[in-house]
């Protein structure tokens, strides 16, 4: 069978580079900096007709505006075209030559931002950029992607390395200099970089951790001030100030200025006797969201097997399309995009903004993903064939249109950053992808103290959609929800007998359920919590406006654990995990709405 | 010349410096994590540290009182790379510090193993299982380090593999993580070092001063060893208290000559083609680390294949810094020590060398160095593979 030449190039260390980030401009670069160089080196291939690029495919047409995200994966695939006569060495000089230039450009240009063009830094960082290729011989009938991607998995084990670094060289010649790419993050400022990537160019001012956390200030009400007009200048202004060189970003100073110019959170006719705060608690935190695209190589082998590589490079173009769309959707909200290669998205945004939060964005971009889908025709071919070939092909998992799940942290400003985006990966990649049907929002809220609050949904849940009603709900009272979690937890047992409809043995000490198996209908398990509700909480007086909060919260276990009994069977462990879930719930409620204590938090 | 056997068995919580410490000069790091063993460095200077006291030439403070006898002893300073004519003194040669336990003693395990997620074809449950990785370099060029004429491959991996920290035990083959775990409780693979947190404040800073620092315990039983040949009679010593670490914690030392049966004794001494790594793949076209390694960037690019390896930073504490500079000081013992001004980044023990067949005997032989930096490494236990 004819043979075509295939060559597939990986740039990195990417997770190595972003660990030594530590201030967000900082973790911006070290994602973009690839992101930016694996653009160059598809324009440049691009305009070779000797090659075909299957992925990845460029945008059709520029950016209208400019959002800062990288939108390119560190993974190139190209092949020679057919008809094309060279032989395999002046393939591999021509393929060599294209990426060299771009490198040894690229490695000129970091030795100045890392502050020194000397040979010994050009040198360093020439050993710890990595840019690792191969040229293989594949059949047309061999999916390109899933020959090469496992052969470049392999590839990225192998470290670059420096051996021995003198720094007395460096020394010499620049004082505090010791580690190069750390100095070339630092440094980032006031480099070309700005100019490609955001509209104000050099100009622009990447925003802090608190600046991100705050965002939703920005357009709030504001109280009027002779110094500023608007709450978007007061808020700007005050984020310059500290940007100054001569002055350190005081966290303290930063939130007292904050809290001074939007003190009021009443609107204008109907005062308050005391006039509130609109800067809340949950302006000291910052959402930092880790996402990717459920079972993707799944589809993408379902689209070369009934579209060949035109499906693939299509799908390919697609992902990026949407990454730009969603970074447009994140801007929108005041977050912050890093990195949106299509199904894996890295963003930082504010947990409120305004009437919007953090999980309604999530919304957003499943569907602004899910219309695009549906609208991409190989995509919809590709599962209709596949799923039909499942009739032949017994071992054949189904394929349907792909979702997202997503690993959210709120991570304290204070927070080391690399520790945020870490619990971050790990919500989603240990805990949101192993839930049964994926489609997953695993949130946690992080606390210095190691303690957490999280839960993971799965989206087509209804719970999820009463959970994030629940979050917008107004008419919330704050001092319910706080006290409504020590009331609950005497009561496990009982809920868990009602959930299960299993008998617990009150006399041994942990609950292991004895095996009478009979699965309560359901209006017997409403029956039996609404009896509940009327017998714990019917105190006169006492009980009257929290009631309807707490029959809430009791359909809302109900709602969970029926959701969670589908995916995990309908046993104590699973009763544990939606009562948990619902404190989860509860303790979300709270934190969204609760006002800004004087003491800082922990 | 006698060869002697070193332990050293933890008393309490330890903590062994890296690359990221708070340190004089370093105060960027508000968590840092010991490193689990100690460096060959630490036990060099231990040793000279037990010489000096066993033949009474330090005074009450710790300063020493005759430098003449110090430098015949155990040589006029500590680690230096440009050290690899003059020796420390009686000290010849130490070998690479491995773990001892009630059950046997244990090396790294070769970085041939993956962690993945598995997932079950009934239940859909997913678990994570260890998955030997084989090396089936496929037709095709790569470009890593220079032009190959194969493409490599790990079968077995895949994008999602984590690479777990493993221990072999030498007698019974067993493999084991290096931590503790709960969730392990019971499984025979659980590890042996377990993690130990501290969490202060350092008054002295007034924004900053939260710090936490994490440390490490072993299991009952279990300690640090090596090997160490030296030209001198030692009395045996039996579990005497010393310092050592960053935190300077107490551990018991132990020094006595090797029995004719110790076998762990042959492995590092004799380095003969040895099958303790005989899966997955084969002991013949690979190389794998038994201590910490530098290596050339010449040498690697000419010889390995392929690097199954994972590298970290490596400042060694310097002695021969002028006193002005020494960071790094004990002034009642006139000792003063400062970061060596160059850096090294070191492959770690464990590390997989993919090489060819023909070539690995060669190779062996150049790794230990002659004259040169890997010399002056090798020579205090670094550069030891099989």
């Amino acid at each position: 069978m004819k043979q075509s030449t295939y060559l597939a190039l990986t740039i990195g260390p990417i997770y190595k580079t972003l660990a030594l980030a530590k201030r967000t401009r900082e973790l911006w670069a070290a994602s973009y900096i690839f992101s930016c160089l694996m653009e160059q080196i598809v324009v440049k291939f691009d305009s070779d007709k000797q090659f075909e690029i299957i992925l990845p495919i460029k945008m059709n047409k520029p950016a209208i505006i400019k959002t800062g995200a990288g939108l390119h994966p560190d993974r190139l695939i190209l092949k020679v075209k057919s008809e094309v006569q060279i032989n395999q060495a002046d393939i591999q000089f021509k393929f060599n030559k294209y990426i060299t230039v771009i490198r040894d450009k690229f490695i000129r240009e970091a030795s100045k931002i890392a502050g020194g063009t000397d040979v010994t830094t050009q040198d360093f960082l020439k050993n710890y950029f990595q840019f690792y290729s191969i040229i293989v011989q594949l059949s047309e009938r061999d999916d390109p992607i899933k020959s090469i991607f496992p052969l470049l998995d392999t590839l990225e084990q192998q470290p670059g390395f420096n051996p021995v670094f003198s720094t007395e060289q460096l020394l010499k010649t620049n004082p505090k200099q010791e580690v190069l790419v750390k100095d070339f993050l630092k440094n980032i400022k006031g480099s070309g970089l700005y100019e490609g990537a955001f509209e104000k160019g050099n100009d622009y001012r990447f925003p802090m951790i608190l600046e991100i956390a705050t965002n939703g200030l920005r357009k709030a009400e504001f109280h009027y001030n002779i110094q500023f007009k608007s709450s978007e200048e007061a808020f700007d202004k005050i984020f310059e100030l500290f940007q100054q060189p001569n002055i350190e970003d005081d966290a303290k100073s930063i939130i007292k200025l904050l809290k001074e110019n939007f003190d009021d959170d009443s609107k204008n006719e109907n005062k308050p006797s005391k006039p509130g705060q609109q800067f809340r608690h949950y302006h000291k935190y910052m959402a930092v969201v880790q996402a990717d695209g459920d079972d993707m190589g799944l589809l993408l082998r379902a689209l070369f097997e009934y579209g060949g590589t035109e499906a693939i490079q299509s799908f390919s173009g697609f992902l990026i399309e949407f990454g730009y769309a969603a970074s447009q959707k994140i801007k929108d909200y005041d977050g912050v995009p890093i990195y949106l290669g299509g199904d894996d998205m890295l963003f930082f945004a504010p947990i409120k903004n305004n009437n919007q939060n953090i999980f309604m964005l999530i919304n957003q971009l499943d569907k602004l993903f899910k219309d695009c889908l549906s609208e991409n025709k190989h995509v919809l071919e590709a599962i209709a064939g596949w799923n039909k070939g499942m009739e032949r092909d017994k071992k054949r998992k189904k394929v349907g249109l792909p979702t997202i799940s997503y690993g959210v942290a709120f991570s304290y400003h204070k927070y080391p950053l690399k520790k945020a985006i870490e619990a971050a990966r790990s919500l989603l990649f240990e805990t949101a992808k192993h839930l049964p049907g994926k489609n997953t929002a695993s949130f946690r809220l992080l606390k210095h103290t190691g303690h957490y609050i999280g839960a993971s949904f799965n989206k087509q849940w209804l719970t999820w959609d009463v959970f994030d009603e629940l979050l917008n709900d107004k008419k919330l009272n704050e001092t319910f929800v706080s006290s409504i979690q020590f009331n609950l937890e005497p009561l496990r047992p009982v809920f868990k007998r009602i959930l299960t409809g299993r008998k617990i043995d009150f006399a041994t000490a942990s609950f292991n359920e004895l095996s009478i198996k009979f699965l309560p209908d359901e209006g017997s398990r409403e029956y039996l919590l609404k009896n509940l509700s009327d017998n714990f909480y019917n105190e006169a007086g006492t009980h009257d406006q929290p009631r309807e909060f707490i029959e809430t919260v009791l359909a809302l276990l109900l709602q969970t654990y029926r959701d969670m009994e589908y995916s995990f069977g309908n046993n104590p462990d699973t009763a544990d995990q939606a009562i948990n879930s619902v404190y989860a719930c509860l303790r979300m409620m709270q934190f969204f709405n609760q006002p800004d204590n004087k003491e800082d938090e922990e | 010349m006698t060869v002697y056997r070193i332990d050293l068995v933890p008393l309490e919580r330890f903590f062994f410096g890296g690359e990221n410490t708070f340190g004089a000069d370093n105060s960027d790091n508000y968590s840092v994590r010991s490193i689990h063993f100690p460096q060959q460095t630490t036990l060099l200077g231990t040793l000279r540290y037990l010489l000096l006291q066993s033949n009474d030439l330090m005074d009450e403070n710790g300063k020493v009182t005759d430098k003449d006898k110090e430098k015949i002893l155990i040589g006029k300073e500590g680690f230096s790379t440009s050290n690899f004519k003059m020796g420390y003194g009686k000290i010849k040669k130490l070998f690479p510090v491995f773990i001892s336990g009630p059950d046997g003693d244990y090396v790294v395990q070769s970085r041939e193993f993956g962690l993945n997620w598995i997932e079950d074809e009934i239940s859909g449950t997913k678990t994570q299982g260890l998955v030997p990785l084989r090396f089936r370099p496929q037709k095709g060029q790569s470009f890593l380090a220079g032009n190959k004429n194969f493409i490599p491959f790990l079968e077995g991996l895949n994008a999602k593999t984590i690479f777990p920290d493993l221990l072999l035990n030498l007698s019974n083959k067993q493999i084991r993580y290096w931590d503790f775990g709960h969730a392990l409780r019971g499984n025979p693979m659980n590890g042996i070092f377990i993690e130990e947190e501290q969490i202060g404040i350092n008054k002295k800073e007034k924004e900053n001063g939260f710090y936490k620092q994490v440390g490490y315990r072993m299991l009952d039983g279990y300690g640090f060893s090596f090997y160490a040949e030296i030209e001198e009679e030692i009395d045996p010593i039996v579990n005497q208290p010393i310092k050592m670490g960053a935190d300077q914690s107490w551990f018991n030392v132990s020094v006595a000559r090797i029995n004719d049966n110790d076998s762990t004794c042959e492995l590092f001494m004799n380095l003969k083609p040895c099958n303790i790594f005989h899966y997955p793949n084969s002991s013949s076209s690979k190389i794998v680390l038994l201590s910490d390694t530098y290596i050339k960037r010449d040498f690697f690019n000419e010889y390995i294949d392929f690097a199954l390896a994972d590298t970290y930073s490596f400042k060694y504490l310097q002695t021969n810094r002028p006193k002005s500079e020494g960071k790094y000081k004990n002034e009642k013992a006139n000792f003063y020590m400062d970061k060596s001004l160059q850096n090294f980044e070191l492959l770690k023990k464990g590390s997989v060398l993919f090489v060819d067949y023909n070539q690995k005997a060669d190779i062996m032989k150049k790794l230990t160095g002659n004259n040169d930096i890997a010399a002056a490494f090798h020579q205090i236990g670094y550069n030891y593979a099989i």
